[in-house]
């Protein structure tokens, strides 16, 4: 089945709307609004009661979300100067104390008027920045990454010494499903081992807690394609060096156990606590599996994956070694990272699937597809799989009230739950 | 099979508003979001052009053996200038067997979003077969929208022509297949379904290009022209007898279900509030016929794009109102105190107030009797759902 996926423009305005203060300004036609702002809106709703009166006027119109500056002919033919010199003060005046970044359109982008001069000749320079660069039809991961350091560059927080035993948590984007609870159960683990978390630039970061983020003594990593050149600056800028796992990211009991004693062994720090929580959930995973009637058993059932190769690697290891179940195919996204695909590739030659790699999923016998919750979604709905199975954006559908991260034992439970659910 | 060119980022909208629309109607017979493709412009079109993204991607999908494929271009292909008619009609010299137009929606100066349908359903006319006779009992329905409903609402007019005896031959343009574009001719009696201004313009256009009649005022909404259309169709069989039947049954059913609303409904004062047209007869027989008292009917300031084709017949009857704007609403709240707002778009006052939010029911009673069924309950629920109440 074919798929658009969402790309590097959408991930620039997510990226922005990541942190707690921040707020991205759709430099582009009004056309582009409505579904980036829903998404966002649904990735980190922040809807507060009387916002639409609070943001009636000009480029609002009602909703707080991705004001824009609804280019249109005029500005296609004269330039757009004009129209950001009259919004962005109007704007940025609208977040008092916080700060807006500017991402242009793909058309608009195509103009090619200086966004930062305007900021600047506004004399908003210092509240506001802008992407300059067209991240048109590039990869979601990598543009995400690059709007987070922009960011971060446009900060520039000054150096600070390093606190011993402290950490920020990069690569957890927004777009994860229910990302703040997976942030708040890693806090949890890392501070279970005696380290402080100061910042997650790029998951309801504040701009504060950046400029704090300067002085930390290590950068932990969940998913790397979220974060390479983030990493790459911390450590080249400010000497942070960088944990990751060679695991992936921390999907399912096993890799979330490898990430642990990753950090514990570069750190230092006693993987413990957060290990024997980890066996608790196991322990309920056995208890439930040893004693509970189901009607198909996912043992020997195919299924597929459809992510980036950081989630990919570590869900299809996960789900043959714990469950039995075997890969039929498994696709990573655009602007995944090689090496974890690479060795996602390995593994799959050494369980004799090999064909499974880069498969369509629409060819493969599915019992279970893992991928963005539209595709799930159609997947299921059109009899392409039996169960689809929603990890990640986009999931226009989905509204949940109870947390369903795919990240650390809340996800691993969060997917146990779905493969034995109405399988 | 569509091809958007432009960057990726408008091929995703546009495939993921087609899959709400398809995941609400659950319909598993189509896919429209699959097949929809992408030419991936990227930062190299603004020095190379986009024209042999273009090129590439749709000789790809005639050699994967697509044979009908329209190319619609985003703002993006616009503003770089790419001739794409050109290049479109070129492959179309080249591939006689392949059916290829060009919809310039770019929306930049040109293609809005009225005029990307039209512009559509122009070129969609070509494929119509001129040896197909008409036959009786078929119906063609134009310019159904019914995006973000779900499949019931889709069959209502289907079923309203199925009362009568008569069958729908072809949708233009919703769910269409080219076979039911190539026998358009095979009605012997072809509708628009809403009267507005893109459904007149697609009228006119059937009716300059294939010299068939469009009937505009045929498809009803509510009990009263459901009646009117029943005589309508009694003529045009020439048998009116099982007609009066069908439409007799019809107000039997209408007049109970609404002396059992009226328990609740009855003498209850409303604020109608249509922001987008004044064709909303309808819903003032509706509220008459529960015995609501319209205090006023708001309608909203116009839009070069709602141009009205259609006022209302009780315009003299209502207090209404033009250019209705939100801060109307808030003193109208003040100093007419209504039971309930009934308004078809949500704004920050109704949040605060009992209110209906409809929008306009499918052709035929059902969809009628479900809003008044709405309003029925409405009476009884408390002003503001618990979940808004939050410090």
């Amino acid at each position: 089945m074919n798929r658009t996926a969402l790309d590097g423009f959408a991930a620039a305005l997510l990226a922005v709307e990541s942190f707690t203060d921040g707020h991205a300004v759709l430099h582009g036609p009004g056309g582009c609004r409505n579904y980036n702002s829903f998404t966002s809106s649904q990735c980190f709703p922040r809807k507060e009661r009387r916002d639409n009166e609070r943001f009636y006027g000009k480029y609002f119109f009602g909703n707080r979300r991705l004001p824009c500056t609804y280019v249109d002919e005029y500005d296609y033919i004269n330039g757009t100067k004009e129209k950001l010199m009259d919004s962005i003060p109007i704007i940025c005046d609208s977040f008092p104390g916080e700060f807006c970044v500017f991402v242009q359109s793909p058309g608009v982008a195509l103009i090619g008027d200086n966004i930062t001069d305007c900021i600047a000749k506004a004399g908003y320079s210092n509240r506001a920045a802008a992407v300059n660069e067209s991240l048109i039809s590039q990869p979601f991961a990598p543009s995400y990454d690059h709007t987070v350091l922009t960011v971060l560059k446009w900060m520039h927080p000054a150096r600070r010494k390093a606190r011993k035993g402290t950490v920020n948590i990069l690569g957890l984007p927004i777009t994860a499903n229910d990302w703040s609870v997976a942030l708040e159960e890693f806090r949890g683990h890392l501070e279970s081992m005696g380290l402080e978390v100061i910042s997650a630039p790029g998951a309801g970061c504040s701009s504060e807690e950046l400029r704090a983020s300067v002085e930390a003594e290590f950068n932990v990593v969940i998913q790397r394609e979220y974060c390479r050149h983030t990493a790459d600056y911390y450590r080249d800028e400010y000497g942070i060096e960088c944990i990751e796992c060679d695991q992936g990211a921390p999907v399912g009991f096993d890799a979330l156990e490898s990430w642990i004693d990753r950090i514990a062994e570069a750190t230092g720090a006693d993987p413990e606590k957060p290990r024997e929580k980890i066996m608790d959930a196991k322990r309920r995973a056995f208890r439930i599996l040893s004693s509970t009637v189901y009607l198909k058993s996912p043992k020997y059932r195919r299924f597929s994956v459809v992510s980036e190769s950081s989630v990919a690697l570590p869900l299809t290891r996960w789900l043959f070694s714990y469950l039995f179940m075997m890969p039929a195919a498994a696709v990573c996204t655009k602007g995944s990272d090689q090496e974890y695909r690479g060795r996602l590739s390995g593994f799959l030659e050494g369980i004799d699937c090999p064909d499974a790699m880069d498969r369509d999923p629409d060819g493969a016998e599915t019992s279970y597809l893992f991928a963005d919750g539209q595709y799930a979604a159609l997947a299921e709905a059109t009899g392409l799989c039996d169960k689809g199975i929603d990890i990640g954006l986009p999931s226009l559908l989905r509204v949940n009230f109870l947390s369903r991260p795919i990240f650390g034992i809340h996800g691993a439970m969060y997917l146990l739950d779905e493969i034995f659910r109405r399988a | 099979m569509t091809i958007v060119h432009g960057p990726r980022s408008c091929a995703h909208i546009f495939a993921s508003s087609m899959d709400l629309v398809e995941m609400k109607r659950a319909d598993r017979s189509t896919l429209a979001s699959s097949r929809l493709r992408c030419t991936d412009m990227d930062d190299s079109v603004s020095v190379f052009g986009g024209l042999d993204l273009l090129r590439d991607r749709i000789l790809d999908e005639i050699n994967s053996g697509r044979r009908y494929i329209f190319v619609v271009t985003a703002c993006v292909s616009g503003i770089i200038g790419d001739n794409v008619p050109d290049l479109v009609e070129a492959i179309g010299r080249e591939h006689p067997e392949v059916f290829i137009r060009a919809v310039m929606a770019d929306g930049n100066i040109l293609g809005e979003w009225d005029k990307g349908y039209v512009a559509s359903a122009e070129e969609l006319l070509t494929l119509v077969d001129d040896r197909v006779r008409p036959e009786n009992g078929y119906v063609n329905l134009i310019g159904e929208r019914y995006f973000y409903r779900q499949e019931r609402d889709m069959s209502e007019a289907a079923e309203l022509f199925e009362m009568f005896g008569l069958e729908v031959n072809c949708h233009l343009m919703y769910r269409t297949s080219v076979d039911d574009i190539r026998n358009f001719r095979r009605a012997d009696l072809t509708a628009i379904v809403e009267v507005d201004k893109v459904s007149m313009a697609l009228a006119a256009m059937v009716e300059n290009r294939l010299d068939i009649r469009v009937e505009r005022d045929l498809i009803p909404t509510g009990i009263r022209s459901f009646e009117r259309f029943a005589e309508r169709i009694g003529e045009i069989t020439g048998d009116p007898g099982p007609a009066i039947e069908v439409a007799a049954k019809v107000r039997n059913e209408y007049d109970r279900s609404m002396s059992l609303y009226r328990r609740r409904t009855a003498g209850k004062r409303v604020i109608v509030i249509s922001k987008f047209t004044e064709d909303i007869d309808w819903l003032l027989e509706l509220l008459a016929d529960l015995g609501m008292d319209v205090l006023k009917v708001g309608i909203g300031v116009k839009h070069i794009w709602a141009q009205e084709v259609k006022v209302s017949a009780y315009r003299d009857d209502y207090r209404f109102q033009k250019d209705y704007e939100l801060e109307d609403l808030r003193r109208d709240l003040d100093e007419l105190a209504p039971d309930a707002v009934v308004s078809d778009s949500g704004n920050l006052y109704l949040e605060e107030c009992r209110c209906l939010i409809y929008s306009r029911p499918g052709p035929g009673v059902r969809g009628t009797l479900a809003h008044a069924r709405r309003l029925y309950d409405l009476m009884v629920l408390p002003e503001v759902p618990g979940w808004r109440c939050i410090e």
